[in-house]
């Protein structure tokens, strides 16, 4: 905890101090004066106002500006350091001239404060797995969103980048995937229950992020906390003078890692090759190779320097009556994919005002409050239809980016082959506009001593406003567009949530009680409308609007409305004896819209307790080792109600896509509208509900160093499987509550800071956890959910499966044996006679037959790998030296595999990596990567999916490095306008260690149609390296 | 104070439990449910179209793409880096996926169920007095449930045949025998013909056109007692129709349905109208006796299935511009030279039905493209078209080239029921029958020299010629027997990759989806030979 006091007080503390020097030096004369200095020991501060005192006397002094002090005392004197949010400190003098201590803040992490549900609790009579990561070590990171700055700062909570474009969402698993559906967890900011992430929230407002992890610290969020919950603070003002706190830092940004593609004349090489493979006549003569121009097409993809900038300002302060918390923010960012035209952009600027006012003692009010304004466009960049950036690895290195009369270079090998740079340019005209305001007013009222009513009424609306124009266009014979069009489409979501509370707190004896009861009442109305006309008047992105389509005939309209709501009733009891043993018990019961009569409405309980070991009298009070240790235990169930369709347990019907045309004509003749059910019913539809058992500790050792460890096990029941129903029921199949998976792990975490004299200070912190996911129920017929196929390219076969005894997710392929070096090696492989792949030739990739049957079939499929991380890790690292600061932040993962699919293998004539020279050319000259053939070969080397495609995705990233200089320590002049001027250089990215070969580890795209689908690398949006320079002013 | 404060926080607690359970139910805003549908004959009407609405469903995988590649009139084609299914479609080999045939399983239990919730709905509309349209949507639905049925028996052989939706329960009901669900349809095809009434709504401009008749009716009538009796060696059609009944529905076809050819063969199709220069007939002409709609106002939207996509995987692969009138496709279903050779010198439905890439100076480079199994000739029915300047008439007019094609498909043609006429009338009127195949003949020749004398080989020939990729090929052949259908499509392959051989173990059958059987927990069985 920093101190607190402000300019007016320090002015007084140091008339005071020379006060005291000057009356008491003289009067004392004969005593001997003690001079030294007090810091803090979290940052090494010197601090100010410190009350330093003789013990048994009244003699006192307290420190200047800069924590110095100067006393009279005995020569057998001890002196008493006290200040508030300290622990007091006693040294005694023993005739040394200079006394200096380092005071250590009084919140140390076991006494700190948590953030729970519905209010705060001391840390040390906390029960629950719970992390709290705080709004300085998010800004340090300087990422556009505080879920990217949490990467790698919480043990227990994995964070996937989806992709490098600015404002791209992050993959958050608290304790791993619990369900094939909706796994995000649960996000409340200040109360308020958001959705869609808290990508609105410039982080420098944000106070502390706190993770719910295990089952007791959730439940209180009942149906909604199965993932997990992230509760965010936003800062407030606090009492004293006006704080006005500046943060600037711009910064460029470059490519990280390119990939290594074929040149042209390689390339022709290798498609001369792969052509006579396939007993074909070469493409190219010696000297059309010789006289080929090299295009390394990422250059045209890439903006080396794009430019990335915040500038935020806070400003803060109170009095007794009333504290106040402003913020203004602009985060701008250019896309490093997209940037050259433009096409890849964002822009948020928020505001941000909390305000607290106490109307009497016993009647508080206040409201906090962000508006923002999010202005983005974006390149395609998922899947393999709709991936901007694919082309750019797999076109021939042999056409221009231009002809010379300026328009889109064209390839002649094939009209397939479609100019990238014209693709992304003509297919990426978009822009999204996004106005959100969530907020939300409280009171609480004391009714009699201890009970305490709070209400709170909370909003989080949303109004989207989308918008893309595709121009006409000729790439290609067959890549054109002849009709310009324009969408335009508006969402608006609408959110409220009204929350009542009543809370007695009460003491008696040693035996402490905190009551709670509540209800919650929230709705979410989801309304959108979409057009799209054609044929525009201006051919322009500018001037893009549906007014302007002159085709109304071709127009496309929809909208719809979605409705949520849900009720809740809560209890919750923390007791405990003397700080020393905790219980805690939570319940919980909800009613939600999702669900039909038959199970609308769902309990969720919970129970846990804790020790405190050290507060036992047998615990040595000056234990050296172990300073504090305290027990945790816990068990508890939360629910999940967010399902991939609403009204999933009705059988609705719907008119969408039934129309027939009667009468003649090919356009003009009337549509008849069709409606009939889509899908079979199930009325007995319930809650997801994960059941999680929890035991963890948390213990101080020799004075400096925290840690936290915990094990868990956590079981999600009955999330949504779709039935087995035979096709020939003829509707789809109802979805059923038929799935488990269990995730066990353990985490730890470790923080050790110190002090070295006055100028050193070393934090680090570092966390570790280890997940286990496993799938144990799918209760349809073949307890299987089957991938899709065509993941990588079109034409490859299913490669990953949801399977009971299997990870979520986990790749599903051929297992490979090597490459067949010569034609006895196929025909040995052989079973009763009969080959085993006939229709293999040398050079291509042996398949192993695991079921025996001679033959290479699906049937032969199994696990060969797993997109889910086996551990994560952080590793955070922080040193001050006088006025200098430097700061590291890394993570990372390991233990899981990608789908490596970069190359399209429906293409013969796209270009390699020059990973293809390592591809077997004869006998001896390569075991794992077949021979190049001109498309598809007979025995399926690549379009069956098999473990050649499986990398490991170990990486290890260093994530921020900061170094900066505070130039209010070193100048005085400066102090007097300062209490903070810090220039600071900063890298993000700065470097990844792995062995994957795609142009990031970090993949968190998978597929769109199955949200459990991960690890799936077609073409990635990298995340690139930033250098920023920055500027932080407190004054 | 203190109390006024109490007051409300109790009364808002109060409030907010008491409107609980309302707030906490809600129902759709964009989707009818059970409860409130199926009132008004309009409802009704919906319910009906969205039967007819699956035969849009034709695609990648479907009926004709899939029965053509394994009849002797094409070969698997497509790309060549493109998945193996097709070729080995081709083989009669089921390795890369065994859910090859699923989309005809699949789209056809749609429709069953779609037709059976409708019928199973019927008497809860208010029709007040109009009970002439209760039973004619009864037929209709009717009608499409025996379409689909009888498309599902003639690719898979026994099935599980559905009259009316089915519950919970009965998601492990085993195959029937052909019998039983030759029943089904017979008298789903029986109640049509016989409550429609006369009308044929044939013509231009008929805001009808599309809708089934009577006409079409008797006709599935005649195709289906043609199959079964065929290739189960049975003498009537499942005890429902006899063969003298079969007689008189499709003479009636024949001379009261006030359906006629057309004058030139080649003016049926927009491809072969397009590059012959012949008018193009149009839609609603007077041959089409039952067709598939097909239209572009789907827009390039995929979620829609308004537009014919079957007809992409057969169109040139890689065409452009040089090309024209044909548009591009996928250069799926490569045409054997066996069916081009079938044609005599003179049928003019040769080159109205294959295009002859040599022949038509196309200048097209089938390596360039990367088509497999290219063998000069490519499908002309069903060619997507472009304009005289070689930009694809779909795109142009906002759709996309893949999904937006608009030919219709006709399921029956008068030309079908005129040669199921000369089949059925062989043995009764015989001098019928010649009249009928003469009437085909002479169109197709532009003149009445070239008469062959009526046989059921004659006929079987004459129908092979007449519908060539319209998806009837495989069913003659398989119908014939396993030795004919074995003969022709070996005979049909050539060396160099276009070897194929028909297993007769198959007995003509398509092996079902594996996923169906894996679900049906034994009670199903993989057809023999797959």
């Amino acid at each position: 905890m920093k101190s607190k006091i402000t300019i007016p007080s320090k002015m007084v503390t140091f008339c005071l101090t020379l006060l005291f020097t000057l009356v008491f030096s003289s009067a004392f004369a004969q005593q001997k004066t003690v001079k030294g200095k007090v810091t803090a020991a979290d940052d090494g501060m010197g601090l100010p106002g410190v009350t330093i005192m003789e013990k048994g006397t009244s003699n006192s002094t307290s420190t200047d500006l800069d924590g110095n002090y100067q006393i009279a005392v005995g020569p057998n004197a001890t002196l008493v350091f006290s200040f508030v949010g300290f622990a007091p400190q006693e040294t005694a003098v023993n005739n040394q001239s200079t006394v200096t201590v380092s005071l250590k803040p009084e919140a140390s992490e076991l006494d700190e404060v948590v953030v729970v549900g519905y209010g705060t609790q001391k840390r040390k009579v906390s029960s629950a797995a719970t992390t709290v990561v705080s709004g300085k070590d998010l800004q340090q990171t300087n990422s556009i969103d505080a879920t990217s700055a949490l990467q790698g700062q919480s043990s227990g909570v994995n964070i996937t980048s989806t992709s490098g474009q600015p404002g791209a969402g992050m993959v958050v698993n608290i304790r791993g995937a619990g369900t094939t559906g909706n796994s995000t967890p649960l996000y409340v900011v200040d109360g308020v229950v958001v959705d869609n992430g808290i990508g609105y929230l410039d982080p420098s407002v944000i106070e502390r992020m706190d993770v719910l992890k295990d089952a007791a610290a959730a439940s209180i969020y009942g149906a909604r906390a199965a993932n997990g919950v992230i509760l965010v603070t936003t800062k407030r003002g606090t009492e004293g003078k006006m704080n006005v706190s500046l943060n600037s830092y711009t910064g460029f940004q470059e490519v990280y890692k390119k990939l290594d593609l074929l040149n042209a004349r390689e390339y022709a090489t290798i498609m001369n090759e792969a052509r006579v493979n396939s007993g074909m006549a070469p493409l190219y003569s010696t000297q059309q190779i010789n006289e080929m121009q090299n295009h390394d097409w990422q250059n045209d993809l890439f903006k080396e320097g794009a430019m990335k900038q915040n500038h935020s300002l806070l400003v803060s302060g109170g009095d007794k009556k009333a504290t106040y918390n402003m913020g203004l923010s602009y985060y701008g960012q250019e896309g490093l994919i997209g940037g050259n035209t433009g096409q890849s952009q964002y822009d948020r600027v928020s505001f941000t005002m909390n305000t607290t006012y106490n109307v009497r003692d016993s009647w508080r009010v206040g409201q906090n409050f962000t508006y923002s304004n999010v202005k983005s466009t974006g390149i395609a960049d998922d899947g393999i239809y709709n991936n901007s950036i694919r082309g750019f690895l797999n076109s021939p290195p042999n056409f221009p980016t231009y002809n010379a009369d300026g328009s889109f270079g064209s390839s002649d090998i094939s009209a397939d082959i479609t100019n990238p740079v014209g693709l992304l340019y003509y297919n990426n005209f978009n822009e999204t506009k996004t106005n959100r305001y969530v907020g939300n007013v409280f009171t609480e009222v004391d009714l009699v001593k201890g009970l305490t009513f709070r209400t709170s009424f909370g909003i989080d609306v949303s109004d989207s406003n989308y918008r893309s124009f595709l121009p006409v266009y000729q790439l290609s014979s067959v890549t054109y567009n002849t009709i310009s069009s324009v969408t335009q489409s508006n969402t608006n979501n609408f959110s409220w949530t009204w929350d009542n509370t009543l809370q007695y707190k009460t003491s008696f004896g040693k035996h402490n009680l905190d009551l709670l009861a509540g209800i919650s009442a929230r709705e979410r109305i989801s309304e959108f409308a979409s057009a799209t006309g054609k044929n525009l008047i201006f051919e322009d992105f500018g001037h893009a609007y549906l007014s302007n389509a002159t085709d109304k005939t071709l127009n496309t309209v929809s909208g719809g409305k979605t409705p949520y709501n849900i009720y809740s009733q809560f209890g919750r009891l923390l007791y405990d004896y003397d700080n020393k043993y905790i219980v805690t018990a939570t319940i919980r019961r909800d009613g939600s819209s999702e669900f039909g009569p038959n199970n609308k409405y769902a309990v969720f309980p919970s129970f846990s307790g804790a020790w405190n070991v050290d507060r036992e009298a047998f615990y040595g009070e000056d234990a050296k080792v172990l300073n504090a240790l305290k027990i945790r235990g816990s068990w508890g169930q939360n629910g999940n109600d967010q399902f991939p369709r609403t009204f999933a347990y009705m059988s609705t019907i719907s008119s969408f896509d039934k129309g027939y045309h009667f009468g003649t004509g090919a356009n003009e003749i009337p549509l008849y509208i069709g409606a009939s059910p889509d899908y079979l019913s199930n009325p007995d539809l319930k809650w997801e509900t994960s059941e999680q058992l929890n035991i963890g500790l948390d213990a101080t050792l020799f004075d400096n160093f925290n840690l936290t460890f915990d094990y868990y096990n956590k079981k999600t029941k009955d999330w949504l499987v779709q039935a087995s129903v035979p096709e020939y029921a003829g509707a789809l199949a109802p979805f059923i509550n038929g799935g488990d998976v269990t995730n066990k792990g353990f985490e730890i975490a470790l923080g050790y800071t110190k002090s070295f004299g006055d100028d050193w200070r070393v934090s680090v912190n570092a966390n570790f956890s280890h997940n286990k996911n496993e799938v144990t129920r799918v209760a349809n017929a073949n307890g299987i959910i089957n991938g899709d196929s065509n993941l990588l390219f079109q034409g490859l076969d299913e490669m990953n499966r949801v399977q009971e005894g299997q990870p979520i997710g986990f790749f599903y392929g051929l297992q490979t044996g090597g490459i067949f070096q010569t034609q006895d090696e196929i025909n040995a492989y052989s079973q009763n006679g009969t080959l085993i792949q006939p229709n293999a030739q040398p050079g291509d990739v042996k398949f192993i037959d695991r079921n025996g049957d001679g033959a290479i079939t699906a049937d032969d499929k199994t696990k060969i790998g797993d997109p889910n991380p086996d551990y994560y890790y952080g590793f955070n690292f922080q040193l001050n030296y006088k006025a200098f600061d430097l700061s590291i932040y890394t993570y990372g993962a390991g233990g899981n595999q990608i789908a490596y699919g970069v190359h399209d293998y429906s293409r013969p004539f796209y270009n390699y990596t020059t990973d293809v020279f390592s591809r077997w050319t004869g006998p001896g000259t390569s075991n794992t990567t077949p021979r190049v053939t001109y498309g598809t070969t007979d025995n399926g080397n690549y379009t069956r999916f098999s473990d050649i495609y499986m990398k490991d995705g170990d990486f290890f990233r260093i994530k921020t490095v900061t170094l900066g200089c505070d130039l209010s320590k070193l100048s005085n002049e400066i102090k007097e306008h300062f209490s903070q001027l810090r220039l600071y250089v900063s890298a993000n990215n700065l470097f990844t260690f792995t062995k994957y070969p795609g142009m990031d580890p970090e993949v968190g795209f998978g597929n769109t149609n199955q949200t459990w689908a991960r690890g799936i690398d077609v073409g990635f949006y990298p995340q690139p390296r930033t250098f920023m320079l920055g500027l932080s002013a407190n004054f | 104070m203190k109390k006024y404060i109490k007051i409300v926080c109790l009364s808002s607690v109060l409030a907010i439990t008491a409107c609980s359970e309302d707030f906490i139910t809600n129902s759709p805003y964009t989707d009818k449910v059970e409860e409130n549908f199926y009132k008004t004959p309009k409802d009704a009407l919906q319910g009906l179209t969205a039967v007819y609405d699956v035969l849009q469903r034709e695609g990648y995988g479907g009926f004709i793409i899939n029965t053509e590649t394994a009849s002797d009139d094409c070969y698997g084609g497509f790309g060549t880096a493109d998945s193996n299914v097709a070729v080995e479609l081709d083989r009669f080999q089921f390795v890369t996926d065994k859910e090859m045939n699923d989309p005809i399983y699949e789209t056809c239990y749609i429709g069953i169920y779609r037709a059976n919730i409708l019928l199973e709905n019927l008497d809860k509309v208010e029709w007040g007095n109009d009970i002439a349209l209760k039973t004619r949507y009864e037929a209709e639905a009717r009608f499409l449930r025996a379409h689909f049925h009888f498309e599902l028996a003639r690719v898979f052989g026994d099935i599980v045949p559905l009259d009316h939706t089915i519950k919970a329960n009965e998601y492990q009901l085993p195959r029937q025998s052909a019998e039983v669900t030759y029943a089904l349809i017979a008298n789903d095809f029986k109640f049509a013909a016989d409550n429609l009434g006369t009308e044929n709504y044939s013509q231009a401009s008929n805001a009808n056109y599309g809708r089934i008749t009577k006409w079409a009716a008797e006709g599935y009538l005649a195709k289906a007692f043609l199959f079964y009796t065929d290739y189960y060696e049975k003498p009537d059609l499942a005890g429902v129709v006899t063969k003298a009944e079969a007689v008189t529905y499709i003479n009636d076809a024949v001379n009261n349905s006030g359906h006629a050819l057309v004058a030139d063969f080649r003016s049926l199709w927009l491809a072969s109208a397009a590059s012959t220069g012949t008018p193009y007939a149009g839609e609603g002409n007077n041959e089409m006796v039952f067709a598939i709609r097909y239209n572009s106002s789907g827009a390039a939207n995929w979620d829609l299935h308004e537009g014919n996509r079957f007809a992409v995987n057969i169109a040139m692969r890689g065409a452009s511009a040089a090309q024209a009138p044909y548009a591009q496709g996928w250069g799926g279903c490569t045409v054997t030279p066996s069916l081009y050779d079938a044609y005599e010198d003179g049928d003019i439905r040769r080159n109205a039905t294959i295009i002859d890439y040599t022949a038509e100076n196309l200048g097209y480079d089938p390596v360039a493209a990367g088509v497999r199994q290219y063998t000069g000739y490519g499908w002309k029915k069903f060619c997507p078209i472009t304009n005289e300047a070689g930009e694809n008439l779909v795109s142009i007019g906002g759709g996309d080239f893949q999904i937006d094609n608009y030919e219709d498909y006709p399921v029956i043609r008068f030309s079908d029921v005129l040669l199921m006429a000369a089949e059925l009338n062989l043995d009764s009127n015989a001098g019928f029958a010649q009249n009928c195949l003469d009437r085909v003949r002479a169109r197709a020749f532009g003149n009445d020299t070239h008469s062959v004398p009526v046989t059921k080989a004659s006929i079987m020939n004459e129908h092979r010629l007449e519908f060539a990729l319209e998806g009837h090929r495989w069913f003659d052949l398989i119908r014939q027997d396993m030795s004919t259908t074995k003969t022709a499509v070996d005979a049909s392959s050539m060396p160099g990759g276009f070897e194929t051989s028909f297993r007769t173990e198959t007995l003509g059958w398509f092996a079902l989806p594996q996923s169906q059987i894996l679900i049906s927990n034994g009670t199903i069985q993989q057809n023999p030979g797959w």
